[in-house]
């Protein structure tokens, strides 16, 4: 090789080396925003549970749930503070917290699982994604697992998580007395309606 | 027995308006209600981040009121919920309304006094039944 053609290999590998470097960078930028941009959180769910008898129709309100989201995991938790539950009747709330949850001893319930198909979301798309969700379900401290259907909603960079599923009160060791054994149904009805927005870092 | 019976009756019926006023008494109100505690926003969240459990113990079911400056408004279907600054950035004290008109001339920004029942800290302190 003359040292015109060194000249050139050397310009040409200097070239190389510097595309390399900025290729690289850019697969580390990508690689850091998917790490830091995929949680999404909300501390204005709605969770609300119905309780439906012949006899009487009970439903309590909680709208300052938290709920996070980890598209990178496919992490779902949420978090809901007991004493936050509004029932149009005060006597049902009081009921509702000294008598069955005991919210005194157990402020708070809370779900702790996973979604399946986490990959599948893509948040630059607006559309309904149907998800299953399985996890560990804590009220009145004990401690159950509960899976569900539920449908993730992306808009414009927000994902709507809607889920409706039943529970089992006794399951919770939440004891019903005899005398109101009739008002409050056996299997009561959980909604859960959070729209999360990216956590900003 | 027939004597008694106008006495008898008497009792069913007091026994019955009771009930019934009770089954659709009202909600206990913070409005005009005094406040079980006046604390600054940073030193409610203080508390509750030294010892949670001796706080709810504290602080659960009590009218808080809180002065603070307005950090967020959220509005919800029917009611919302303003929170205030605590000086930490990742908890505040979330007020929850039961409409929005009882906060519609807030803007953040603002220094409010809010009275809430407290229901516990879950990020944040979360107070209901919030009035102005």
């Amino acid at each position: 090789m003359g040292r015109e053609d060194s000249k050139t290999f050397n310009k040409k590998n200097k070239l190389k080396r510097m595309y390399k470097i900025i290729l690289g960078c850019l697969v580390l930028m990508l690689n850091i925003s998917n790490v830091t941009g995929q949680k999404y959180f909300t501390k204005t769910g709605h969770i609300s549970f119905y309780s439906d008898t012949p006899i009487e129709k009970i439903e309590g309100h909680n709208k300052s749930s938290n709920c996070v989201l980890d598209l990178a995991t496919g992490k779902l938790e949420f978090g809901t503070l007991i004493k936050g539950f509004q029932f149009e009747k005060a006597l049902m709330q009081e009921h509702f917290n000294e008598n069955y949850m005991e919210s005194n001893k157990f402020p708070k319930a809370t779900f702790k699982g996973q979604i399946s198909d986490f990959n599948k979301i893509d948040v630059s798309k607006n559309g309904k994604v149907p998800v299953k969700v399985t996890g560990d379900l804590t009220i009145h401290g004990v401690t159950k697992k509960v899976s569900t259907d539920a449908i993730l909603t992306v808009a414009n960079g927000k994902i709507e998580t809607n889920a409706t599923f039943n529970i089992l009160v006794a399951d919770y060791g939440i004891s019903i007395p005899a005398l109101v054994k009739d008002q409050i149904a056996k299997s009561v009805k959980i909604k859960v309606n959070a729209i999360l927005e990216p956590f900003k870092s | 027995m027939k004597k008694y019976f106008p006495y008898i009756l008497i009792i069913i019926v007091i026994a019955g308006v009771v009930g019934y006023n009770m089954y659709n008494k009202d909600h206990k109100e913070t409005k005009d209600a005094t406040s079980d505690v006046v604390i600054s926003p940073k030193e409610l969240l203080a508390i509750y981040e030294q010892d949670e459990v001796a706080a709810d113990a504290k602080y659960l079911d009590k009218i808080i009121e809180v002065k603070g400056i307005v950090k967020e408004i959220n509005n919800v279907s029917n009611g919302g919920s303003i929170s205030l600054d605590t000086g930490n950035e990742m908890a505040s004290i979330i007020c929850e309304f039961e409409s929005a008109a009882a906060y519609a001339n807030v803007k953040v920004g603002d220094e409010v006094n809010v009275k809430g029942f407290c229901t516990g800290k879950l990020m944040d302190i979360v107070l209901t039944r919030c009035s102005l």
